[in-house]
């Protein structure tokens, strides 16, 4: 039961329940000062300040002070001081003492932030109360760490609202609350929402007038159907999990050089469409190339890992990020606190953490050569020629050197032009001639022949013309030895250590007959084994993060022992086992998207309704970077189909490489490039695109778990000015005034091809004012209508005067710069 | 109530309102969302003596040894190695660890002492001279990453990973806004070197609106302030006023604090469209500011920062980053740090004493540094040697707003390479600037994954022998 019988407080994890309970509680602890007893539980209200704020030193690693606070025994018997607690005195037991010193070279937790007043009175209450439930702890006891078993559907008193499973945990704690959840969101509401999510561009005017008018009980099924074979749903859900490769297209560091490792990217985005198994997507990805049955794909796959920023200098950085972005990514765990120490909170070793570290040192990232076999050929042919080349030139060099032997000053016929030096090395005889003087006059004469001259510029074009090899960064095998690093510091080397998994969590196994150590392929596998629990907890509750905007877990990339268990455990254990099930990602967001939960208004009401995020509630989202210039071009019927291949250069301004140490290259992509999807985008580490800086982009640097929605005044310049949405509009006014004959009609269609909605009467006349106002001032300076039309003119004569036309290149501008616009209600 | 204490109460009530006006314009959702958080208005937590900060940063990292830090003693000891004693268990670079030896390189610099206090420096300095008693030189700052990037971020953030907030963010925070037409945290950039990205001015966790903005004098001034073709100022304003009308409409509806949010941003990206471009326009300065600081319509670099820094602090901007680059002599040490004193030496001095005849430098503090100093030996060693970097110690200077000029504080050993006396760790810095401006560097916190953060972390001690 997520909360007992009797009233208890409950300080410690819910945020809010705080505010709504304020009277009541400050009667309780009024209650507590006069000595009436006070249910208050061990388990849900002191063990999480233990383990926040006690256990990092206290444990069983550490014990400082002879002091263990996780075994009952210890507690009560105390370590160097004396006793830590007296059952039934709080006044004179030595922790509430030493949590409240003054002094602060004493007090507990040190060097840390103290106890806040409430957890103190917690404290102080659970003593006074004879400290009950008071045990031992197994740090492993943590709600995340324990196997993932299907929990039984709670009962709900109005189960019709219910669509399938996930409702029925969203509804039982809402009936518990009093409230009820958020009605549905309107079909236009739905289909925005779900193609957004499921796509990452908007739905087209027919697509919605479709699904508003569809008859039957199960268009909205048919909807989440097609949507989900859609093939754009690999390249919207890709990019999310290119989010967690730390995907880039340049090493990063100062140096920031180009890499090549796309290939990886479109693998992402066919498997996500392919909709393989989640375990051998994520089996591949660790060890793809020591599958028996390897393939190219299966390499390329490996990329996951390959994509860590590398700077040959430090090579152990990148296995270093290895490590850490298979604990935030795949575990849910901060495993880089370990890189120096044991983990202060979790129960993960230093030495573990080199366990894990040598399943990624035994592995280098090297190009694997994937091009077409015409590209081979053509490359073969290329180096053909220049190996021919290259032997004439060996053999005149060779002719040279023979000739240089006969050769004295009084041979060469003609001095003129001749350096001093080269004159009196040959006033040299041969016989005495050193090496470097031999070298210098071959030089001199390889320069003057002229049949060389002509080889070696040949051969040059002939480098020149030579197609790069398609490549992609992948992982193999080099076998390196593992030490750990004293204090985390890879130049002092300690204790050699070799492959395997954390004790606390389940074992993980390897066929010994066949190797010795387990390797990258066995630790996917544990990864993804039923087993192990981590793993699907955290990917479904990122997955509920990306289409309801809250994540059931706040801290989406720390599930450790000092992560409260979420108020909704049931529902993402229900999601977990059904991930585990189902092994599929399609699965599990059908399931989702299909609960009436997914499909409640976002309207703020509901929001505030639920400032504890206790029912789960829709929420407004303002698009991620690509999508906000996928829906521009998607609306202005610019965006290009074309899924994957090498990345793009969409413009961007003046000066952005302008600040690095090595040079880059910025050829703005014409043509079909010019309007590709945002995920397209050429990644430069260093400088990446302002747009993915200004709108909260990943950083790249390590893996990037959530991103930030932020909302400030330079992204209204960018939306704006950048060149993308200028040229959107621009495309998307010639749409409207081609699209109908009346002022009133084009209005209409301007509100559907951008909101996929009717206009209403107040946003009709700002428009048509706009449209007035802007007529008028086009109309006293043409040239800058011509310029404000700009790309995208009319193609039918006298269908529209310029000054009215630029006008409406300026309304399209207004209703793309929209909140409604660049939000996912 | 006698003048001091009204002035000090007009001081908090003025910045106070300022840091609420902003919180309630921009109606941080965060806020909202996260609960309880230390109120921004409450950020100043005894009288302020600065308003504003001036970061003349040093990018790559000046050689204290060529700089501010004279060490006559090392002249006896040139080119024998560098005893073992004074290296200790120091952390060398990739670049200088496999080297055979480490031998000692004694500056070949002129040196002088300057002002009535006596401050000695590089003779290079022949404007910043002049400004010794205005600074407080501090010899003995302390750090420890090694390469640039985790040094600069540590300088920057109170910690060598990124991730958490900038000085400037934590200040906007703080403080909140003294203008409305203007970011409170504004970024200018100079000269080839070491990268700087976008995240040395980054919020981390604190509110998006906290970030920095760079101003850049090539191109637009601010990344996508001017209008495309086709627009002029008339019809952009028509179409921000549409665009608002229908967000209000929008708003009406929603009541979502983010419209009311974007609307604002839309007003302020309206705004910053006349008003930037009017700030970094110094032609209509006099020739002879423009002299003083070698500055030059039209064009940029280091020296039209340092006016336009002024610029900024005359319109009401809290935090003003200048990054000037190519200060990572690790070669020819002698010769480029010349070079570079000569780039900045007059706009510096410059900046300080316009501050100062304009009445500005009383509030406003001015810092000049790098992210740490260089070694006390040499590395590429022919003819000439450069140095590598080095955190243990190095000089750093601050002037202006409530700092006691013509002081020096702390010593470093006889080769330079060890903070001797009275050691200042960055945390002490952090701390130092928040006092100035009126914050207990303890209390100005933000919760962020269940922890309250602050700029100094869990370090920090004001610097009192700097305070005026």
């Amino acid at each position: 039961m997520w909360r007992g019988m009797s009233c208890r407080l409950h300080l410690h994890s819910l945020r809010g329940a705080i505010i709504r309970f304020a009277l009541l509680l400050s009667a309780f602890l009024c209650i507590t000062q006069a000595g009436y007893a006070v249910d208050v539980s061990f388990d849900k209200d002191v063990l999480p300040i233990m383990q926040a704020k006690c256990f990092r030193c206290h444990n069983q690693q550490r014990a400082e002070g002879s002091l263990r606070l996780d075994l009952k025994a210890s507690v009560l018997q105390g370590g160097d001081s004396g006793p830590a607690l007296i059952a039934s005195n709080a006044e004179d037991s030595l922790i509430l003492h030493r949590i409240q010193a003054s002094d602060a070279s004493i007090r507990m937790p040190l060097d840390a932030a103290r106890l806040s007043a409430q957890e103190i009175k917690t404290l102080r209450s659970w003593i006074d109360l004879g400290a009950p439930g008071l045990r031992d702890v197994d740090q492993t006891d943590h709600w995340a760490f324990i196997k993932i078993s299907r929990p039984a559907l709670p009962n709900v008193q109005n189960p019709d609202w219910a669509r399938n499973a996930i409702d029925r945990f969203v509804l039982s704690m809402a009936e518990r609350e009093g409230v009820m959840p958020a009605p549905a969101a309107s079909r236009r509401t739905l289909i925005r929402r779900l193609t957004f999510d499921l796509l990452g561009v908007p739905p087209s005017m027919e697509e919605v007038s479709a699904f508003e008018s569809a008859d039957g009980s199960n268009a909205y099924e048919q909807l989440v159907e097609r949507l989900l074979s859609d093939p754009r749903f690999g390249e919207r859900w890709g990019r999310h999990w290119l989010d967690l490769a730390r995907y880039a297209d340049s090493s990063g560091y100062e140096a920031d050089r180009p890499r090549k490792i796309w290939h990886y990217r479109d693998w992402v985005i066919d498997a996500l469409n392919q909709d393989q198994p989640v375990s051998e997507f994520v089996i591949e990805q660790f060890g793809g190339d020591l599958l028996p049955q390897a393939t190219d794909e299966s390499r390329v796959a490996t990329g996951f890992h390959c994509n860590a920023m590398l700077d040959p200098g430090v090579r152990h950085e990148a296995v270093l990020d290895r490590v850490n972005v298979t604990g935030s990514v795949f575990l849910g765990l901060t495993l880089g606190c370990a890189q120096c120490h044991d983990h202060k909170t979790d129960p993960v070793t230093q030495k573990e953490y080199y366990q894990l570290y040598a399943f990624f040192n035994g592995a280098s990232a090297y190009p694997l050569d994937l091009s077409s076999e015409e590209l081979k050929e053509q490359r073969q042919k290329l180096n053909d020629q220049i190996t021919e080349i290259n032997q004439q030139i060996t053999a005149i060099d060779q002719q040279i050197k023979d000739e240089l032997n006969r050769l004295v000053e009084q041979q060469v016929q003609d001095l003129s032009g001749v350096a001093e030096g080269v004159v009196k090395l040959l006033q040299i005889p041969a016989d005495q001639r050193g090496e470097p003087e031999i070298a210098q006059l071959e030089a001199f004469f390889q320069g003057q022949n002229e049949d060389r001259k002509q080889l070696v510029s040949q051969q040059g074009d002939l480098q020149k013309s030579m197609p790069e090899a398609d490549t992609s960064l992948v992982f193999a095998q080099d076998n390196r030895a593992t030490h750990l690093f004293v204090r985390g510091d890879h130049r002092q080397p300690g204790e050699k250590v070799v492959t395997a998994g954390p004790a606390f969590l389940p074992l993980l196994e390897w066929d010994s007959q066949t190797h010795e150590r387990p390797t990258r392929l066995d630790l996917g596998r544990w990864i993804v084994s039923d087993e192990n629990p981590l793993f699907a907890r955290v990917t479904v509750n990122r997955i509920w993060m990306r289409l309801m905007g809250n994540a059931i877990v706040e801290s989406e990339n720390d599930f450790g022992v000092q992560t409260a268990r979420p108020s909704h455990f049931a529902l993402l254990d229900y999601l977990a086992s059904t991930l585990q099930e189902e092994d599929s990602f399609k699965q599990l967001i059908r399931e989702i998207v299909l609960s009436a939960t997914y499909q409640q208004s976002s309207h703020y009401q509901y929001l505030q309704a639920d400032k504890e995020g206790l029912f789960l509630s829709q929420r407004r989202l303002r698009l991620e970077v690509e999508t906000l210039r996928d829906n521009a071009l998607s609306v202005a019927g610019l965006l290009e189909r074309q899924i994957g291949g090498p990345s793009v250069f969409p413009a961007q301004p003046d000066g952005i490489l302008d600040f690095r140490a090595t040079p880059a290259t910025w050829v703005e992509s014409t043509g079909a490039n010019r309007y590709r999807r945002g995920m397209y985008t050429y990644i430069w580490r260093l400088t990446p695109h302002p747009m993915m800086t200004l709108f909260d982009g990943p950083e790249m640097t390590t893996a990037c778990t959530r991103r930030n929605r932020s909302n400030i005044a330079v992204q209204s310049l960018a939306l704006l000015n950048d060149p993308v949405f200028v040229e959107s509009a621009q495309a998307l006014a010639r749409r409207i005034v081609e699209s109908a004959p009346t002022p009133q009609q084009r209005i209409e269609a301007l509100f559907h091809f951008t909101l996929n909605r009717q206009p209403k009467e107040q946003e009709v006349s700002v428009i048509e004012g706009l449209l007035r106002h802007q007529t008028e001032l086009f109309s006293k300076d043409t040239a800058l209508a011509q310029l404000a039309i700009g790309k995208y003119p009319v193609t039918t004569e006298n269908l529209i005067t310029h000054p009215e036309h630029a006008a409406w290149v300026a309304v399209c501008r207004t209703m793309m710069n929209l909140d409604e616009f660049i939000m996912r209600e | 109530m006698d003048a001091q204490t009204r002035r000090n109460f007009l001081n908090r009530t003025s910045m106070g309102l300022g840091a609420l006006a902003t919180a309630s314009i921009a109606q941080d959702s965060d806020l909202l969302a996260r609960g309880r958080q230390t109120k921004p208005g409450t950020g100043l937590h005894f009288p302020a003596k600065a308003k504003r900060v001036i970061y003349l940063h040093m990018s790559g990292g000046p050689s204290h040894l060529d700089t501010f830090d004279n060490k006559p003693q090392m002249q006896k000891h040139h080119g024998e190695p560098l005893p073992q004693s004074v290296i200790g268990k120091q952390r060398l670079t990739t670049m200088t660890r496999e080297q055979a030896k480490l031998l000692v390189a004694a500056t070949q610099q002129d040196w002088g002492k300057y002002g009535e206090s006596g401050i000695e420096m590089n003779a290079e300095f022949k404007e910043i001279s002049t400004i010794a008693d205005e600074m407080c030189l501090i010899k003995s700052i302390h750090s420890t990453p090694i390469n640039h990037d985790p040094a600069v971020t540590f300088l920057q953030t109170g910690s060598p990973l990124s991730g958490r907030p900038c000085l400037g963010s934590w200040l906007s925070y703080g403080l909140g806004s003294e203008n409305k037409d203007l970011p409170e945290f504004v970024v200018l950039l100079s000269n080839g070197g070491q990268p700087v990205p976008s995240r040395y001015w980054h919020n981390g966790f604190l509110p998006s609106r906290h970030q920095g903005v760079q101003f850049q004098s090539k191109g637009d001034p601010v990344l996508y302030l001017s209008n495309p073709e086709g627009i002029d100022d008339t019809n952009r304003k028509n179409l921000v006023g549409g665009i608002n009308s229908l967000n209000q409409l929008k708003q009406k509806q929603i009541g979502d604090p983010e419209i009311e949010a974007r609307i604002n941003a839309y007003e302020l990206a309206y705004r910053m469209q006349s008003s930037v471009p009017e700030l970094m326009d110094i032609s209509r300065e006099s020739k002879e500011t423009l002299e003083a600081y070698g500055a030059n319509p039209g064009g940029s670099g280091f020296a039209n920062n340092c006016l336009l820094a002024r610029r900024l602090a005359e319109a009401g901007v809290r935090f003003i980053q200048l990054y000037d680059r190519g200060w990572d002599h690790h070669s020819d040490v002698t010769s480029n740090i010349k070079n570079k004193i000569k780039q900045v030496d007059k706009p510096c001095a410059a900046l300080v004493k316009d501050l100062k005849q304009r009445g500005l430098l009383e509030d406003t503090l001015v810092i000049w540094g790098g992210e740490f100093g260089r070694t006390s030996y040499g590395q590429d060693r022919g003819k000439t040697y450069g140095r590598d970097h080095h955190p243990n110690c190095f000089s750093l200077w601050l002037a202006g707003g409530g700092i006691q000029g013509g002081v020096s504080i702390g010593e470093t050993d006889d080769f330079g390479y060890n903070v001797a006396t009275d050691q200042v760790e960055i945390h002490d810095l952090h701390a130092t600037m928040l006092h100035l401006l009126g914050i207990d560097h303890e209390q100005l916190t933000y919760k962020f994954k269940g922890r309250d953060f602050r700029l100094t972390d869990v370090a920090g001690n004001v610097v009192q022998a700097a305070l005026a």
